[in-house]
């Protein structure tokens, strides 16, 4: 009895170190595939420049509306942070709602103080520099067949922007008392902070496609309690009027795709 | 005969162990070899390093090398002979040299966690509309999916915006420049409810950084269904004694609606999932009645109440809720009737228009 008791432990004992031997060869093995499949990189970008362009549409135009051409230049000091330079000329103007405003407001003389509109700074050219970080790295079969690798990424950056804006209420050359021959502009440089989220892809070595989110934010500024019965000139654009003490920040959200060559 | 018996024993034992790691070489990544085909036109998995890519691929019986792939193949690359000793470089793994870097192995790996007839429950705590123009909303939705297949399910989703109003651009127009969106443009999304399907085209894994693996799948979904709608009657107004008087609506009924969205799915675990979507719900705003009023029945109540009579003793149709109407918002002196005016402005110059409500859907998700 005592005999077939030791056998059935030796047996048991052998079960168990075969199973437990099975399992950790599957967990090893399952871990190299992992590593293998996920991990390892093929478009690794350590140590690589890239150039590329973007363009850039605003998702969301109530007042202005921009269309931002962008070159950059980047260089991946890992594979999970780069530094890039971002540099380029928005092509902006006055929505059709805003131009409808403008228009309709110049002609009703009832209102005797104006207050212009905010976020109306329209950007041009810009500039960027930021840092990349793109720790997420991952792999996406499309179509089944077709390897997509990419990367995902959060970009965080500062720089200078070129603002123009054109009033909506301050009109610097009359021409008529219902139409206003030119609205009065102003330019600046004003600073720029821009952050972003996306992705990008590869399908080849060498090249990579971009689709990402961008904000660009800066500050706002206009006049309020403009009294309209004065004639606004280019020396006095606002009459009685005062710069908001409440302007706040503009943002420019846009979806921006891209393309880098990266060597 | 003892010891043969248990000689038997052993072997029908290690027969089982046989047995049992061969589900393994099923349920583990399908591995194959592909020794003929150049790295570079193949799949990146067949090449454990970029370095490695570049060198001609050999058979696992004609390569060995002396480092694994995952730490030095850069170096095994620029010294093939240098790797011809490590034992490792012959080890087979699922049946395939993944230790070795010189050789192509393509991979198809299975998914971590199968969805094929299984329920999942998610939940959106926040549901923000990201392109308002004119009105905002802010709301919390639920979603149940039944994975009819790995990548197709019913979806039934569902909800309310408890925070929807007119955006403060359509304000500032109105306290500037005395304008603001057409009745139809500005309408508000109170409640839905909607049917569809949802697939999921694409499956991928993500690493972060060089540790944690991650799952996920890009999942496109539609449906159509019915929601409520609302319309903003008097702004939010400050009184002169630095008093909120607040705003009020009028119920515009329900509205045919049809979505459509696309986001990404986080496995976490076997059970749970996190949910980044965006959303178009899409409906059709035409402007007729308020609080079931019809342009008619607002006209009946606006003359009894500049003839200075209560708008409740006007004569209307069945379907108008005069009571919306008279009486008092409780907790305030707003008199309800002052949105006779305002609810007449509205319907009283028809206007229409087509809405797409576009979200962002953050959520949870739980499978069983």
């Amino acid at each position: 009895m005592s005999s077939m008791t030791r056998k059935t432990l030796n047996l048991m004992s052998c079960l168990v170190m075969l199973t437990a031997s099975v399992a950790f060869a599957e967990d090893d093995a399952e871990e190299l595939v992992e590593k293998v499949a996920v991990r390892n990189r093929l478009f690794s970008v350590e140590g690589k420049w890239e150039v590329g362009g973007n363009v850039g549409f605003s998702l969301l135009s109530r007042l202005t509306d921009h269309y931002n051409l962008n070159l950059s230049g980047a260089y991946n000091v890992r594979d999970w942070f780069a530094l890039e330079l971002r540099g380029g000329y928005a092509i902006s103007r006055h929505t059709s709602l805003a131009d409808q405003i403008q228009s309709d407001f110049f002609a009703n003389n009832t209102i005797s103080k104006a207050n212009d509109a905010a976020d109306l700074w329209e950007m041009t050219g810009n500039a960027v520099i930021g840092a990349r970080f793109q720790p997420i790295y991952g792999k996406i079969n499309l179509m089944a067949e077709l390897p997509v690798h990419f990367q995902l990424y959060a970009w965080v950056g500062g720089g200078v922007g070129f603002l123009k804006r054109e009033s909506m209420v301050l009109c610097a050359s009359k021409v008529s008392a219902r139409e206003c021959g030119e609205f009065f502009t102003e330019n600046k440089v004003s600073p720029l902070v821009s952050v972003a989220l996306g992705f990008r892809f590869f399908v080849v070595q060498g090249h990579s496609v971009k689709f990402e989110v961008r904000d660009w934010s800066y500050l706002d500024s206009y006049y309020i309690d403009v009294d309209r019965t004065q004639l606004s000139t280019a020396q006095n654009p606002a009459p009685g009027g005062t710069l908001s003490p409440n302007a706040g920040i503009t943002n420019l959200v846009q979806f921006d795709l891209g393309y880098a060559f990266i060597f | 005969m003892t010891s043969f018996r248990d000689s038997l024993l052993l072997a029908a034992l290690l027969g089982a162990g046989v047995v049992q790691a061969a589900p393994l070489a099923a349920d583990a990544p399908v591995l194959t070899v592909a020794q003929a085909t150049p790295a570079a036109a193949d799949d990146d998995e067949e090449d454990p390093t970029p370095g490695a890519k570049t060198t001609p691929t050999t058979t696992t019986t004609t390569t060995t090398t002396t480092t694994p792939a995952k730490t030095n193949a850069p170096a095994a690359t620029a010294a093939p002979a240098a790797a011809s000793s490590d034992p490792d470089a012959q080890k087979l793994v699922s049946g395939a040299p993944l230790y070795n870097p010189h050789v192509a192995v393509h991979i198809v790996e299975q998914k971590a966690y199968s969805d094929a007839r299984k329920v999942e429950v998610v939940l959106y705590p926040v549901q923000m509309q990201v392109n308002g123009k004119f009105t905002q909303h802010f709301g919390t939705m639920g979603s149940v999916v039944y994975h009819l297949q790995e990548n197709f399910g019913l979806q039934i989703t569902g909800g309310g915006n408890w925070y929807n109003v007119e955006s403060g651009f359509n304000g500032e127009l109105v306290d500037k420049f005395r304008v603001e969106a057409q009745a139809a443009t500005s309408l508000l999304w109170t409640w839905g409810v909607m049917g569809g399907v949802e697939v999921t085209p694409l499956y991928g894994k993500f690493a972060f950084f060089e540790g944690t693996l991650a799952h996920f799948s890009f999942v496109v979904n539609g449906g159509l269904g019915a929601g409520g709608t609302r319309h903003q009657l008097k702004p939010e107004s400050q009184r002169s004694d630095g008093t909120i008087s607040q705003a009020t609506y009028g119920d515009t009924g329900a509205r045919f609606m049809g979505t459509l969205g696309a986001g990404f799915r986080l496995q976490l675990g076997e059970r749970f999932a996190f949910r980044l979507e965006v959303r178009d719900v899409v409906y059709t705003a035409r402007m007729e009645r308020v609080n079931g009023c019809n342009v008619d029945d607002l006209r009946a109540m606006d003359t009894k109440l500049r003839s200075g009579q209560d708008p409740g003793t006007a004569v209307v149709s069945g379907s108008c809720d005069r009571d919306s109407f008279t009486g008092t918002i409780p907790d305030t002196d707003i008199k309800r009737s002052n949105d006779v005016p305002l609810a007449l402005n509205l319907v009283k110059i028809p206007s229409s228009d087509v809405l797409n409500n576009i979200g962002l859907y953050l959520g949870i998700s739980f499978l069983f």
